[in-house]
């Protein structure tokens, strides 16, 4: 897609550490999207330019302006931190991508949605479509009281019979195996949020006898950082230096080598990669153990060593 | 007159268990069977042991299939999901019952397909792209449809949603195998 330029119109703090930027288009129109979808922004942050995905949370009928909620991150490898500290209203970005990995399965008849603190983001764009379509679902919203909560208050107010909260507040847990034992085959199950969260789901759907198909991933966290290590590539004869801050689609991406993308986050399988090396740190939700064995996804794999060199068939 | 060569399964040419490859990994089964003396259904049983499998047999003089898979739905609404199906018969009986599970939500992986081999002659069922009908033959490569009475090549072409392989006039098969490029 050709690179699409928004105009921050609003900034609000949702919670002290996540906030919501309104985006609207400065010259071209919106480019019109399915719930679960999520935009690539281009932050040219002082040391480099920084893609990140971040899911819309708006009405997919809205179609003036994107919204987004970005949680600032602790370890943040500068996107989240340049969101909260440097974008202000009025300020112009480059959207690059719009593409949905976390679509709705049109065959389900009721929706289980399964969030995990910042993860609620996609959810509130499905439960905005399914108003409209009066599909049936429910929520389970696990957060931290003042701190990951965001949309708590108008999300209990809105769907006050379809949301179920899990925080101190609320003194309740989520007990994955019980909600996942209760559904019948009409179900489908989409969940967002950490990754032990993601783990845990797909384990015990697994344990029930679940097909795949039933449980729906969308892992929202930025690659996480690593040692430094090198990449060759074999194809171009190039050899390139991944720090320990960048992917390395990111290092790649530096040098002008482009590699097909979409996720940015190791879920989707567009940037897989055929490798040659004994030790890689996969970190992806996409390959199985075998496919592993060949290839990795450079927006999420890495060197487990510093100074390890990884062979790429690029 | 030309000769077709061999036909290649295609991707959507459907492939079945042998009983011995049904996993024996899940809690419970819940087992479909056309036929209840078939030898496939008794290894079956016997495979993924007898305590941990309901059976729905279909064979019945007196009833049709239409009222066998209105019964079985009534209890397959109720169950949860990850419960084990196996459906064990001819071919046409197997997709009859997958269409069925498939309009309550059942998915790839939750149900198994076991083509009982032991059932009397082995029927196909045809769909006749040219008119719609379907019927069941016993012939393996062309068939002439009941209703508009073209002959028909059978491809390997099958559709889960009709149960059924695509029947194509024979003579366009022919027709592209002769023309010179």
């Amino acid at each position: 897609m050709n690179t699409l330029s928004v105009q921050v119109t609003d900034i609000r703090q949702i919670t002290p550490v996540i906030r919501e930027f309104s985006l609207s288009p400065t010259e071209a129109q919106l480019r019109s999207f399915s719930s679960g979808s999520h935009i690539i922004l281009q932050l040219p942050t002082q040391e480099r330019l920084i893609k990140n995905a971040y899911s819309l949370i708006s009405d997919p009928f809205d179609r003036h302006q994107y919204q987004i909620a970005v949680r600032l991150q602790e370890h943040s490898r500068g996107g989240s931190k340049y969101m909260h500290e440097h974008v202000a209203v009025g300020d112009v970005l480059n959207v690059t991508a719009i593409s949905n990995l976390f679509a709705l399965n049109s065959r389900a008849r009721h929706h289980v949605f399964i969030a995990g603190g910042i993860g609620i983001t996609p959810f509130i764009s499905h439960m905005k479509a399914l108003l409209h379509s009066s599909g049936s679902f429910e929520l389970h919203y696990a957060c931290r009281d003042g701190i990951s909560n965001a949309y708590e208050d108008v999300l209990s107010v809105l769907f006050s019979d379809q949301v179920q909260l899990y925080s101190e507040k609320t003194k309740r847990r989520l007990e994955i195996k019980n909600l996942l034992s209760a559904q019948d085959t009409n179900s489908h199950v989409y969940v967002c949020g950490p990754e032990r969260l993601i783990q845990e789901v797909t384990e015990i759907a697994q344990s029930l006898g679940w097909s795949k198909n039933r449980v729906h991933l969308e892992a929202f966290a930025a690659p996480k950082p690593g040692v430094a290590f090198d990449v060759e590539l074999s194809q171009s004869q190039k050899r390139i230096h991944v720090p320990e801050h960048l992917s390395i689609l990111e290092a790649l991406e530096a040098e002008g080598v482009d590699v097909p993308n979409l996720c940015r986050g190791g879920v989707c399988g567009q940037c897989m990669t055929k490798h040659h090396s004994i030790e890689v740190d996969h970190q992806d939700h996409f390959l199985d153990q075998d496919e592993q064995q060949q290839y990795l996804m450079p927006c999420v794999s890495r060197a487990k060593k510093v100074g390890q060199c990884l062979n790429l068939e690029l | 007159m030309v000769t077709l060569l061999m036909q290649e399964a295609m991707s959507s040419t459907p492939s079945y268990l042998a009983v011995a490859d049904v996993l024996q990994d899940k809690s419970h089964y819940v087992i479909f069977a056309e036929k209840d003396d078939s030898c496939d259904l008794l290894a079956l049983q016997t495979h993924l042991s007898i305590a941990k499998t309901k059976l729905f047999l279909f064979f019945n003089p007196d009833h049709s299939i239409a009222d066998y898979l209105e019964q079985s739905e009534k209890f397959i609404q109720k169950q949860a999901a990850g419960t084990h199906i196996i459906i064990c018969g001819t071919e046409s009986f197997i997709w009859q019952v997958h269409a069925m599970l498939a309009t309550h939500g059942y998915l790839e992986h939750e149900v198994s397909l076991v083509l009982d081999q032991t059932i009397g002659h082995p029927l196909k069922r045809v769909y006749c792209v040219h008119c719609s009908h379907i019927q069941d033959t016993s012939e393996q490569d062309y068939y002439e449809c009941k209703q508009c009475s073209l002959h028909l090549f059978i491809r390997t072409h099958f559709s889960e949603r009709l149960g059924a392989y695509m029947g194509v006039f024979e003579h366009v098969q022919h027709q592209n195998r002769g023309v010179a490029v």
